[in-house]
């Protein structure tokens, strides 16, 4: 990758040691994407918020950083650990820690959004925009659906990018890498609910080697929730970026039968039953709210049942009134945070959980640590109200 | 000794032992930030620990905030010597290892290293980008 006169110096530390390692990520992941060039961006979205992903190392290094750095461009940040207006029964240390984290990126000027969704939240810049999103599926639904380019970035990688406000101009930056060369076929498969997007996303991800893939059998027009569901569960088994809908690409297939449909749920569902159940992963929207609330009806949980949002969707809800019909029905809002590694959730406290959520199943498995009934949303509601 | 062709990514040298995963790794999920094992149940290298070898696996997968964790193995002096991925560089391991100073390379054809065995001796070299495997 050539780098122009200026950028040089920065790497060889005209600006100071941390410019100095921003522009050495940059090049790194320039040269394992074999970009020839940086580019402006003009959206960097970060993760590597919530103390439970990033721990100490991350945020004594944040707070080194944050002595030094102003963000170069408008930087949004993921989740953090829980819901800053409500009453915490978290430890002191996971608290101090947390807002050590909080104030760090404050002080870079980073957007206080506390979303994995920021998409449905901020204005969108034009199709074709270079942007730097970390989050996986949100790197997965921006390439996908709003047409900004992004490659699938990670915590540190988007970090540079918001502090230099240059990216590789690489893979999914370049409109040519932005055609599929294999497609995922499912066939007689019914993809139905959410869930089942999730799983043909997930299974998807551990089958993909490019940055873009076709499901070649799905509409090319899809909804915002199986929109959502698809991208998560795509981010979190894969390396891949992007998809693409519709009968149109060709180029090798892979088919998707329901043997491994099933095969992906039992990895992912581990219990029939659960204590808890949790909505979120990514966090919900105006549109699975007006569902969740369509399919409650009137009724009441049985059981405790927390919906993770960002504050300005819930903001937004509570404007209309659909946030207090949905709280009705017993179920309580948590925003600011979101589903993954939340520190509000641990062996300690549950022995297992419900979501409809792949991405949500996968980590609660695998780093909370508790039991996992993977269900749709409707199924949850009907048996659980 | 064979001595095979790599592409480096993050410069510098590193002499120990292979431990080599055939699955793509997602580092948040999988690695215990704090000593390095493999803490995922399901993995056949379960308890087997990243410090001080040179971890060898196709890519890295999912979360990208696995970056951080590399970091915070640097750190506490848990972290690999070096890393070798077998099929492509994704950008969560590049940036990871640039910020952590671990060498970081990668081959285009990952055959090549198939024959490769757990606690083989390696020498990744960046500067030349080649690495050395000596035989067990």
């Amino acid at each position: 990758m050539r780098l122009t006169k200026s950028e040089e110096k920065i790497l060889a530390g005209s600006m100071g040691e941390i410019y100095a390692s921003a522009y050495r990520v940059l090049l790194a992941i320039g040269q394992a994407t074999e970009a020839e060039k940086l580019v402006p961006i003009e959206w960097a979205h970060v993760s590597g918020v919530n103390y439970n992903t990033i721990g100490d190392a991350g945020v004594d290094f944040l707070q080194e950083v944050s002595k030094e750095v102003r963000f170069k461009v408008r930087t949004t940040i993921n989740p953090m650990g829980f819901d800053r207006t409500k009453p915490v029964t978290l430890s002191k240390n996971f608290l101090s820690k947390q807002m050590q984290i909080v104030e760090s990126y404050r002080r870079m000027g980073a957007i206080q959004s506390f979303s994995c969704t920021p998409y449905e939240i901020f204005n969108l810049p034009k199709r074709g925009t270079p942007v730097s999103f970390a989050e996986s599926s949100a790197a997965v639904f921006s390439n996908s659906f709003l047409g900004l380019m992004t490659n699938k970035e990670s915590a540190l990688s988007a970090l540079a990018s918001a502090i230099t406000g240059k990216s590789p101009y690489s893979d999914l930056r370049i409109e040519e890498s932005r055609s599929p060369r294999v497609a995922i076929k499912h066939g007689g498969v019914a993809i139905n609910t959410e869930t089942d997007y999730g799983l043909l996303g997930y299974i998807a991800g551990k089958i993909a080697k490019d940055s873009c893939i076709a499901f070649s059998d799905l509409k090319s027009e899809m909804e915002m929730m199986p929109a959502k569901a698809i991208s998560s569960g795509l981010g979190t088994s894969g390396s891949c970026g992007m998809f693409t809908t519709g009968s149109k690409q060709a180029g090798d297939s892979v088919a998707i039968d329901d043997e491994e449909m099933t095969r992906a749920k039992d990895e992912l569902s581990t219990d029939e039953d659960g204590d808890l159940i949790l909505f979120g992963s990514p966090q919900l929207g105006l549109s699975e709210l007006t569902y969740l609330h369509d399919l409650i009806a009137g009724r009441k949980f049985d059981k405790r049942c927390i919906i993770f949002c960002s504050r300005y969707v819930h903001d937004q809800a509570r404007k209309i009134g659909l946030a207090a019909k949905v709280e009705s029905s017993g179920a309580e809002f948590m925003c600011d945070s979101c589903m993954c590694l939340s520190p509000l959730i641990t062996r300690d406290n549950t022995d297992s959980i419900i979501t409809n959520s792949v991405k949500g199943a996968y980590y609660m498995k695998n780093s909370n640590r508790v039991g996992v009934a993977l269900k749709d949303m409707k199924t949850i509601v009907g048996t659980y109200s | 000794m064979n001595k095979i062709k790599c592409i480096c990514i993050v410069k510098g040298f590193a002499k120990g032992e292979a431990l080599i995963s055939n699955t793509p790794i997602n580092f948040l999920t999988m690695i215990d930030a704090e000593n390095g094992e493999i803490k995922d149940l399901n993995h056949y290298l379960y308890g087997k620990t990243l410090k001080d070898k040179i971890f060898v696996f196709p890519y890295s997968v999912g979360s990208s905030v696995g970056a951080y964790v590399l970091y915070s193995l640097k750190k506490k002096s848990a972290g690999p010597l070096a890393v070798v991925c077998s099929n492509k560089m994704d950008i969560t391991t590049a940036s990871g290892c640039a910020i952590s100073n671990i060498p970081a390379v990668y081959l285009k054809h990952r055959n090549i290293i198939d024959a490769l065995k757990n606690s083989q001796a390696l020498v990744v070299d960046g500067e030349r980008e080649q690495i050395l495997i000596y035989p067990n």
